[in-house]
């Protein structure tokens, strides 16, 4: 920290966030106890994928866009599995579209769990890690490892393997599990599902900041079903796009402090993706288990507290394994792994809920096949400019806090949107600087 | 009494950080009758399942602490030492490999006896191979922790 009396101003640095995936820096400007610039910042490299998939078959998008992001692969082969399925004019239905589904509910547990446990918890109980947090809460830390344990059985039975999964094709699956081995998992699920309710009740009698925001929530939303790789987007201040129009509404745009896009909607700017905007838009389409424990603990069915996030995404918890089990009791093993296709040149769009929120993805494909041009917006990018806002808000509401208070509740309310930075452009270092 | 354990950890599709795989493999092969093998590619949570029932672990991983020339190993004993920081932060694994042995430590869940085997590199960027440094280096990073596996098994 610098001090500077004559100018009324000082400055405070802090150098090191961890519990966030990825690498990347928070810079925060104050003058005269007003805060002037608030920037997130992902330093990572851009890894260029979009680029390395040019001139790649199109059968290869699922499996090269998987390395993306080891948290949520199975989001990325699902978007560039949907996306090249538009072109192809596919429709995966059935029994292939629910095995997809339930893979994805493997996703959310594992990422969810990970970071409800892991990373976010020690935040609201006082500890600087999930280690000190398992010597006085040895329970909860194994309930949720053993949770998050139950996650990546689907994923590694569906995917092939728990990390980067490769079992997903354009126009379904390489191999189909068989009955057996999904009832095999069954129990698990069920005795998971009970710990995830255990999990809502756990996490909902932490102590929350009252704050509240009118955001503009953006999730896909689908007439009958809680979202995951289905719906059209919508927000709550009247957006209601395809895929195919995300272009035409939503842009990208570079900083010049970070190497990741930012994303904002055209004419209005910032918005929310991720487990809020999908509850708040989607609440009807949660099971009746979900919506009795929201109402056990008198939970809102739309919640714009930021620092509540960790509810939410443990109602989303609860959804998967219920999601899950209610996919594999009715699973019958359909005669082939995938719909057959004829290869045609195009542009095709997808969007799928990642963990974290929709996540876009455009491909052009030639006659031959190649991959002439593709778009990936990940959901931390677009959750950027969001996240520096809740921030800037946070900083002004509370500029007489002490330094230390600050700095704890900046990495919180980072923590609150679960960034993956290594999607978006690792490691988080914050910077204060109070002039 | 089941085998001792070797665990090579690492991301096959991030260069040097395969090592831990690639070195594993080797020492299944050449001490198959001592020990057993296992993998953890990414999710270092899955580590206290692996080792779960064995009394005796040897974990294999990349690390990255810039003190060193690539390919040296550093050996570890994490139930009478803290992984030093430098060796953890730089992982690539979603949860690294230092911060799960103090995970298990604090929910007591320790194997009998552990070994933490650091192999330092450089490159852990996308790639399904080891940078040619590392590669040049394999045999003989295999040696020094096989015949410190196999001195430390045979004294048991």
């Amino acid at each position: 920290m610098k001090n500077n009396e004559h100018k009324k101003t000082k400055k405070i640095e802090v150098n090191y966030l961890a519990r966030v995936e990825g690498e990347g820096a928070l810079f925060v400007d104050i003058e005269d106890d007003e805060v002037k610039e608030v920037k997130l910042k992902i330093f990572e490299p851009p890894r260029f994928f979009e680029a390395l998939l040019r001139g790649k078959d199109f059968r290869e998008a699922p499996d090269i866009t998987a390395r993306i992001c080891g948290i949520c692969p199975v989001a990325y082969q699902m978007s560039a599995v949907h996306a090249m399925e538009d072109i192809l004019q596919v429709e995966v239905e059935g029994q292939l579209a629910a095995l997809r589904r339930l893979l994805y509910c493997g996703e959310w547990i594992e990422s969810h769990s990970l970071h409800i446990y892991m990373l976010h918890a020690p935040d609201f109980l006082g500890f600087p890690d999930a280690i000190k947090m398992a010597q006085k809460f040895p329970d909860d830390v194994k309930r949720g490892l053993r949770i998050k344990k139950a996650g990546n059985s689907i994923v590694a039975l569906l995917g092939g393997r728990e990390i980067h999964p490769i079992n997903v094709k354009i126009g379904g699956f390489y191999k189909l599990p068989e009955k057996r081995e999904l009832l095999k998992l069954a129990e698990e699920l069920k005795w998971a599902r009970e710990a995830a309710i255990e999990t809502v009740r756990w996490v909902s009698q932490f102590s929350f900041p009252d704050i509240e925001k009118d955001y503009e929530f953006v999730s896909l939303v689908h007439p009958e079903l809680y979202p995951l790789d289905a719906g059209r987007i919508q927000s709550n201040k009247g957006l209601d796009i395809s895929a195919s129009e995300f272009d035409q509404w939503i842009e990208e745009y570079q900083v010049d402090y970070s190497t990741a896009m930012q994303a904002r909607i055209k004419g209005r700017g910032s918005y929310f993706a991720g487990p809020m905007a999908r509850y708040a838009l989607n609440y009807p389409n949660l099971s009746e288990i979900v919506k009795q424990t929201a109402r056990d603990i008198s939970f809102p069915e739309v919640c714009r507290n930021p620092f509540q996030s960790i509810i939410v995404r443990a109602l989303e918890v609860l959804y998967a394994f219920d999601e899950a089990v209610r996919i594999i009791e009715q699973y019958e093993k359909p005669p082939s792994s995938e719909i057959p296709f004829k290869l045609k040149a195009g542009v095709g769009y997808g969007c799928t809920e990642a963990p974290r929120g929709i996540l876009y993805h455009r491909y052009k494909i030639g006659e031959d096949g190649s991959i002439q041009d593709a778009i990936i917006v990940p959901p931390t990018s677009q959750n950027q400019k969001m996240i520096e806002e809740d921030l800037y808000r946070y900083l002004v509401d509370h500029i007489g806090d002490t330094e230390e208070a600050l700095t704890k509740k900046c990495e919180q309310l980072i923590r609150n949107h679960d960034p993956c930075i290594s999607c978006s452009a690792h490691f988080l270092k914050v910077k204060f600087n109070r002039l | 009494m089941k085998k001792p354990l070797v665990i090579g950890i690492g991301n096959p599709l991030r260069e040097d950080d395969r090592i831990g795989i690639e070195v594993a493999r080797s020492l299944g092969d050449n001490l198959q009758s001592l020990v057993d093998v296992a993998y953890c590619y990414g999710d270092t949570t899955e580590l206290l399942d692996q080792w779960k029932d064995r009394a005796c672990v040897f974990l294999i991983d990349a690390m990255q602490s810039d003190l060193h020339e690539e390919g040296v190993v550093h050996r570890f004993y994490p139930l009478k030492e803290e992984i030093p920081a430098v060796f953890t932060q730089t992982s690539t694994h979603l949860f690294d490999t230092g911060a799960v042995i103090e995970l298990a430590r604090a929910l007591d869940e320790l194997p009998n006896d552990l070994v933490l085997y650091g192999i330092e590199a450089r490159n852990f960027s996308l790639g399904q191979e080891v940078s040619p440094k590392i590669k040049e280096l394999l045999t003989m990073i295999v040696n020094t922790i096989e015949e410190d596996i196999h001195a430390r098994v045979k004294s048991v």
